[in-house]
């Protein structure tokens, strides 16, 4: 499965699940914010455009499903995705801590950006108060976040080296 | 695609997103607008700042080169000038040496500030002020000249000051002589304020409307040659004397500076013998 099908996918759920808890849990929908949590994921597995472009789809959808000036998230997850993504260049992913602590970073860096463009056009309020406990919140949402996501690409592995398997000549 | 071109495209993107965000809120979309513009309109005005610079630099320089060519020809014709000066001077002293004629020392000039003046009552005079400890009694009878021509003679000094008695006034008497036919006679001031009078010239003299008049060195009291002015008008005044009206040279009425000549005078113990011109 491509990588831009998985995110689509994962978008399509993530979307799914910030609706559903607008409607069931108001307060978690504005504390966790999924839609980074995806793009940071989605830029750990893919490369810098991958990043730039997967940032940029997540935060126009999140654009659409909340009433802040179209583009804002976009800008954001765009600037977050192509962060995470060349850093994940110079990291090592594959440990736990690490992701997580890139998954704490650009939640602040995403929440930063929002804030301080909502301050700048002047057109909603956002409270600032609230960026510490929404970046705790995301990160822990992040934990078994990590661990869906790693077992996904466990998963997708095994399917190619099964798909690779019988494809190959005996 | 390369890293770098995806960070141009992260570049394009972001900048996208930014100035779309901006339109959104219309003040700050103006203030972004401005902000981009007002860089653009200073540089259209230093622009226009340096062509302006530029054009009015070459006018000055054509104005600038038409004065130094003016100049240069004003500065040709006094070396000329000049010239001839010094050749006549020299001739002059060769013509006066089998004489022993001996030219008086140049005299040191004081600028003094004038500071009162009365050309039109029944005494002429005028006041300067000089430079502090330069004003003595034993000034008296000293030259004044401006830069146009002789103003007076000072008559009495006293703290930082002197009274010059014009060369207009009635009891004015300067030993003269027309420039053009070093005939000499005595300038007098009259009763009209800002004529002069050329007196003892003989009718055989010509003598012409226009001649310079300048002092004759006679008198005891001012060297030879300080403009005084010119003749206006000469007339019959009887079987031996012209009767010569003369303008002065200088404008009474535009006075602001003059300068005291620090020349001695012939001594009042000479003078005392001698006839009482320029007394």
């Amino acid at each position: 499965m491509p990588w831009a099908a998985r995110f689509a996918a994962s978008l399509a759920l993530v979307s799914l699940v910030e609706l559903l808890l607008a409607e069931v849990l108001p307060a978690a929908g504005r504390t966790i914010d999924l839609f980074v949590l995806l793009v940071v994921l989605g830029s750990l597995a893919g490369n810098s455009l991958q990043g730039v472009a997967g940032g940029l789809v997540a935060g126009l959808v999140q654009d659409t499903l909340s009433t802040s000036p179209f583009g804002l998230h976009g800008l954001a997850c765009c600037v977050v995705g192509y962060g995470v993504a060349r850093l994940s260049q110079r990291v090592d992913t594959g440990q736990r801590t690490v992701a997580l602590l890139l998954v704490a970073v650009g939640t602040l860096v995403h929440q930063a950006i929002v804030l301080g463009l909502l301050r700048f056009l002047e057109v909603g309020e956002f409270g600032g108060a609230v960026v510490p406990l929404r970046v705790a919140a995301t990160t822990a949402v992040g934990l078994p976040g990590l661990w869906l996501f790693n077992r996904a690409q466990a998963w997708v592995d095994e399917r190619r080296t099964l798909k690779e398997g019988r494809a190959r000549p005996r | 695609m390369s890293e770098r071109r995806v960070a141009i495209l992260f570049a394009v993107t972001v900048t996208f997103l930014l100035a779309s965000l901006t339109a959104q809120s219309p003040e700050r979309a103006g203030d972004v607008a401005l902000w981009v513009e007002a860089p653009a309109k200073r540089l259209v005005s230093a622009a226009a700042d340096v062509a302006g610079g530029v054009r009015e630099g070459w006018r000055t320089r054509a104005r600038l080169e038409r004065e130094n060519e003016e100049l240069r020809s004003r500065l040709r014709q006094l070396e000329a000038a000049h010239a001839t000066a010094l050749g006549a001077e020299l001739e002059a002293d060769l013509l006066s040496a089998p004489f022993g004629y001996a030219r008086p020392p140049d005299a040191e000039l004081l600028l003094a500030d004038v500071v009162y003046v009365d050309y039109h009552s029944w005494r002429r005079t005028a006041i300067l002020r000089l430079p502090r400890g330069n004003a003595r009694a034993e000034w008296a009878r000293r030259p004044v000249t401006t830069v146009d021509g002789l103003l007076g003679r000072v008559v009495s000094a006293g703290g930082d000051y002197a009274r010059v008695l014009l060369v207009t006034d009635r009891d004015s008497s300067v030993g003269a002589m027309i420039e053009r036919t070093r005939r000499q006679g005595i300038v007098r001031g009259t009763e009209a304020a800002g004529v002069l009078s050329l007196a003892y010239v003989p009718v055989q003299v010509d003598v012409q409307p226009g001649d310079r008049v300048v002092t004759a060195g006679i008198d005891g009291v001012f060297p030879r040659g300080i403009p005084i002015g010119t003749v206006t008008s000469v007339e019959s005044g009887g079987d031996h004397f012209h009767e010569i009206k003369v303008a002065p040279r200088v404008d009474l009425g535009s006075l602001s500076h003059a300068f005291v000549w620090r020349r001695d005078p012939v001594p009042e113990a000479v003078m005392d013998g001698a006839d009482a011109v320029g007394r």
